[in-house]
């Protein structure tokens, strides 16, 4: 729900990028030469990651049912029946299957972010670029506007957009809530790559490609874009964290994806608070593991990256080392 | 210093003694021998320089005499201050001494006095820390003794340290060492931070120092000006060893290690005509060692420079020299022999 | 001196901020008194309204109207219930502000030691634990932490009451003063009262305190680690200052300005997250009434809403600015 981890977690992006992390290859190399907690944690972020992305790909092989499925050879399932062989993850309060619905969350939750964070750079960083090269009025204009979207609160931003989409312009749906994410982050993106593209427009390369007449869409594009574009992973990973919590925030207050549509987490749990009172937990269990799981992956990616595009953050192991008993005393002192 | 000491200690009496010092630092691989052996001796009212290249030892050395090093570091031998060795005190009673006996002055005082806090603060902490029987009154008449001697207007007590420029921010450092009278105060290259006047009077006040309080002092620097103008004796340091101790004057008119007389070469002043230094760079303190370790860049080693530790060698006025050109009756004639021209590489220091 | 130079500097982010929110409530195709009413209204009866909440003028005379009324304290009136927002705020603003501040000391007393700790158990296995503990809590949408709380402490414990703030029984028998539930049960002098509307902000204020307390242990540990790494600290240890004070006073004083000041920008987060706990737990609050408005299609009532929230946004960042003068001398003048 947050814009504020990336900010946090990254130091770098506020900055200009370090040298390391203009190199790929150099990278790569930190990445093999993590060690220790930070690796094992890294690792582990991108296993259950990648273990999403697989649910999420073959939802419809992987699930025993359809997401809004309520019957089996004309049989209609239980209603709220609790986990059992037939539905480990129990059913609803409309028969559907939990298990099937967490699985075809996955498939949503993925298409909602992957749409929001492409969108996100899509804007985000041709705008810092452009802001942060040609500077003025147009630059000053920017700043404020992204300044106050950032200091608004941004799940209420998000439910305005999202409202005012589906209400009138586009309706409800994947794309109508990725965009709505979308306001959120766009700020961020753009405050970064600004940051960076103002600090490389000083760099002795690019001064010199000016000096010789190159026109500005060269230089932008040629030099500015590949120097700036290393900070994006870092944010994007952690803006995919904060992008799954947003849109279940909005499934959850029902200004998400419609359930007729697709299956969506918050959305479930929206519906699991009456059977909460009721004792009834697994409807409530299952979709939110899915969300917490799934951001603490990827918020150990994000932040597993972030140590390996900034060295400073990792700390140079020493062991202390035990004094080899005296030859008799002293090196021939008097 | 107008304060008067609290245990008079008679001139001349040794206040700090180390004895066979070893700092070995833990890296991965073979251990850094930082500090391997070392002896030195401060007595009242005295103060020692501690002379040598980057990386020689020297700030270890002086941080391994408060215990301020990092965990990583192995210490071993004898630091005796005031009859007490701080080298085996259990880390409890050897913060109590920090401070109470023994007093640091960093390089750099830009980011040493806690940006949140008065100057004031600062005194009191100490002193309250140390002696808790002391009223505040009493605490407050202590600090701002301390303050007018530094020259520091009493006034400016309740003033934050961004309030104060460099120099001031250093007279105020010094002062906290040595608001408690320690017997030991090690000033770790106290003027490189400042420039050229500002070391100029905190030069004026150490000097002022040694005159006046029967505190030693080990003074680190590798500014051989501010040795000549502050210090009473000198100790030369050459990886993690002290290759030669005397009074200042013997050894800047007769230096006896030849270290010691490249170092002095090297030094520029008014009447340099050209510029001398010392070809190649200090050894790797982390590769297996064997004789004296200056050999290879010495420009008089003999055979047995390369195999055996040359030991001490007292010489005059007290002092002593660990090199063979001062034992050359104990050798053979083939030991003598002078190494063959070798090529020492500068390239190393590049 | 200094307050008064902040002041100046936050008009012109309030000013964007108030613009921002008028363009978004007014892209919308179609006009607010027919998105609200449209169903239920006459053509006639409509174009009246429209006529009095003064719709039908140039769109820059309503934007000056806005800017004009939030300057003078008047945020509009809802369309659907014809309330002032000023009386929104008067009803359930005491309900949000107590959740959010009960929650902020929950992140507080839970956070900052955590955090601390971590720091000086740097790469230890608590420290691990502790970060993993951090990241969980802000991965756990609130609405899922409330709802694990609810089966737990309301329903497999029956310890704790999961909705509302207050039993329906015992609310109205608390005389109204300030208008927050909790102040008033405790100046009425009635105990089983001021410990039931207790008892019902234990959860909420859990859960909205947990999602806060994540940020608060990454921000004080990486904070901590960096001050028990400066000069200062290490020259106070110099001076054989004990390690507690070392800690507590060096230390801990120093991190705490950059603490305050990301704790400041939290006040966003908190507002979101209150709008979903209030959902979770029934709660009484302005949250609750903007997802009431925003389903019956109320959008100046959203737009009141939404308003001044943000106000509450900059006002929280302009005293975060004065609290950290008052800490930090080197930032007064």
């Amino acid at each position: 729900m947050s814009a504020i981890p990336a900010a946090e977690a990254t130091p770098t992006p506020t900055g200009p990028a370090p040298s390391s992390a203009a190199r790929p290859g150099r990278r790569f190399a930190a990445l093999r030469s993590a060690r220790g907690v930070p690796r094992a944690l890294l690792l582990t972020g991108s296993g259950i990651t990648l273990f999403f992305v697989l649910l999420a790909v073959f939802a419809p092989l992987i699930a025993p049912y359809g997401f809004d499925q309520y019957s089996a050879n004309g049989q209609r399932f239980a209603k709220l029946a609790g986990p059992s062989a037939h539905h480990w993850f129990g059913t609803t309060v409309q028969s559907v299957d939990v298990l099937s619905r967490v699985v075809f969350g996955a498939r949503t939750a993925l298409e909602v972010v992957v749409l929001a964070v492409v969108f996100s750079i899509i804007i985000g960083v041709p705008l810092g670029l452009l802001s942060g090269y040609f500077g003025g009025l147009l630059d000053r204009i920017l700043v404020l506007v992204m300044d106050a979207l950032f200091a608004f609160p941004y799940l209420l931003l998000a439910i305005v957009i999202a409202f005012l989409l589906s209400d009138v312009v586009i309706g409800g749906g994947v794309v109508t809530t990725a965009l709505a994410i979308t306001v959120i982050y766009v700020p961020q993106y753009f405050r970064v790559v600004r940051a960076s593209t103002l600090s490389a427009r000083e760099a002795t390369y690019v001064e010199a490609a000016r000096a010789m007449g190159a026109p500005a869409r060269t230089v932008i594009s040629k030099y500015l874009f590949v120097n700036v574009v290393h900070s994006v992973p870092v944010i994007a990973t952690l803006n995919a964290a904060d992008a799954i919590l947003t849109l279940a925030g909005l499934g959850f207050l029902g200004y998400g994806i419609q359930p007729t549509e697709a299956a969506e987490w918050g959305y479930d749990l929206q519906r699991a608070i009456a059977d909460a009172g009721a004792g009834i937990w697994w409807t409530a269990l299952y979709p939110g593991l899915a969300i917490t799981v799934l951001v603490i992956a990827l918020t150990l990616v994000g932040e597993g990256l972030n140590e390996v595009v900034n060295p400073s953050l990792r700390r140079a192991r020493t062991r202390p080392v035990r004094l080899p008993a005296r030859p008799g005393r002293g090196r021939g002192a008097q | 210093m107008s304060a008067v000491p609290q245990q008079a200690t008679a001139p001349g009496a040794p206040r700090i003694a180390v004895r066979d010092l070893r700092i070995w630092y833990g890296t991965g691989g073979a251990p850094v021998r930082a500090v391997d052996g070392v002896d030195l001796t401060i007595n009242a009212g005295q103060t020692v320089a501690l002379v040598g290249e980057s990386g020689c030892g020297k700030t270890t050395l002086g941080r391994g005499i408060l215990g301020m090093l990092p965990p990583s570091a192995a210490v071993d031998g004898e630091v005796v201050v005031d009859g007490v060795d701080l080298a085996h005190l259990p880390p409890r009673r050897l913060r109590a001494m920090r401070g109470l006996r023994i007093g640091l002055v960093f390089q750099e005082p830009m980011t040493r006095l806690d940006p949140l806090m008065r100057i004031g603060d600062h005194f009191d902490e100490v002193l309250r820390t140390h002696r808790p029987k002391m009223s505040r009154a009493e605490r407050e008449r202590e600090s701002v003794a301390m303050l007018r001697s530094l020259g520091i207007p009493p006034s400016r007590i309740r003033q934050y340290p961004h309030e104060f420029s460099g120099g001031m921010r250093q007279r105020i450092m010094i002062g906290l060492a040595l608001v408690l009278r320690p017997a030991v105060i090690v000033a770790d290259e106290p003027t490189t931070a400042l420039d050229v006047l500002v070391e100029a009077q905190i030069v004026e006040i150490l000097a002022e120092l040694r005159r006046n309080a029967d505190c030693g002092l080990l003074l680190i620097t590798h500014n051989l000006g501010i040795v000549a103008k502050a210090a009473d004796r000198v100790a030369v340091m050459y990886a993690g060893h002290i290759v030669e101790e005397g009074e200042v004057d013997r050894v800047f008119s007769e230096p006896a290690h030849p270290y010691t007389r490249e170092l002095l070469r090297s030094t520029i002043s008014l009447d340099t005509s050209d510029l001398h230094y010392i070809p190649g760079s200090p050894p790797d303190l982390s590769a297996p060692l064997s004789g004296c370790l200056f050999h290879p860049r010495c420009p008089d080693a003999m055979r047995v420079c390369q195999s055996r530790d040359p030991g001490q060698t007292a010489t005059a006025g007290g002092g002593r020299v660990s090199c063979w050109l001062h034992r050359l009756d104990e050798l053979e004639p083939a030991d003598r022999e002078p190494l063959p021209d070798r090529e020492i590489s500068v390239a190393d220091e590049a | 001196m200094f307050i008064l130079a902040r002041v100046i500097l936050a008009i012109p982010m309030v000013f964007i901020l108030l613009t921002v929110v008028f363009l978004l409530m007014r892209v919308a195709p179609g006009d607010p008194v027919s998105a609200a009413l449209g169903a239920r209204l006459s053509a006639g009866q409509l174009a009246q309204r429209r006529a009095a909440a003064g719709f039908d003028r140039p769109l820059i005379v309503q934007y000056g109207d806005y800017l004009g009324g939030v300057v003078t304290g008047n945020f509009g009136r809802t369309i659907t219930d014809n309330r002032s927002i000023t009386q929104v705020l008067v009803d359930n603003g005491g309900a949000t502000l107590t959740l959010t501040v009960a929650a902020l000391l929950v992140a507080l007393i839970i956070g900052l030691p955590l955090g601390m700790w971590a720091a000086r158990r740097r790469d230890k296995w608590d420290d691990v634990v502790i970060r993993l503990f951090g990241i969980a809590t802000f991965a756990a949408p609130v609405f899922f932490v409330g709802l694990l709380l609810q089966l737990l402490f309301g329903k497999t414990l029956d310890w704790l009451p999961t909705s509302g703030a207050a039993s329906p029984i015992v609310a109205p028998t608390v005389p109204e003063k300030t208008h927050i539930l909790i102040l008033d049960a405790a100046l009425s002098g009635d105990w089983s009262a001021f410990d039931d509307v207790f008892r019902h902000l234990i959860l909420p204020a859990v859960s909205l305190g947990l999602l806060v307390t994540g940020v608060l242990i990454r921000l004080s540990r990486v904070n901590v680690i960096q001050t028990l790494r400066s000069d200062y600290v290490e020259a106070a240890r110099a001076r054989g200052i004990r390690e507690g004070a070392v800690v507590l006073r060096h230390a801990l004083r120093n991190a705490m300005v950059p603490v305050i000041t990301v704790t400041g920008l939290q006040v966003a987060l908190l507002l979101g997250g209150a709008v979903l706990t209030e959902q979770t737990f029934n709660w009484p609050g302005v949250g609750n009434q903007l997802v009431g408005y925003l389903n019956s299609r109320d959008y100046t009532a959203v737009q009141g809403i939404i308003t001044v929230f943000a106000l509450v946004v900059v006002v929280v960042s302009l005293l975060i600015d004065i609290i950290n003068a008052l800490v930090d001398p080197r930032i007064r003048y």
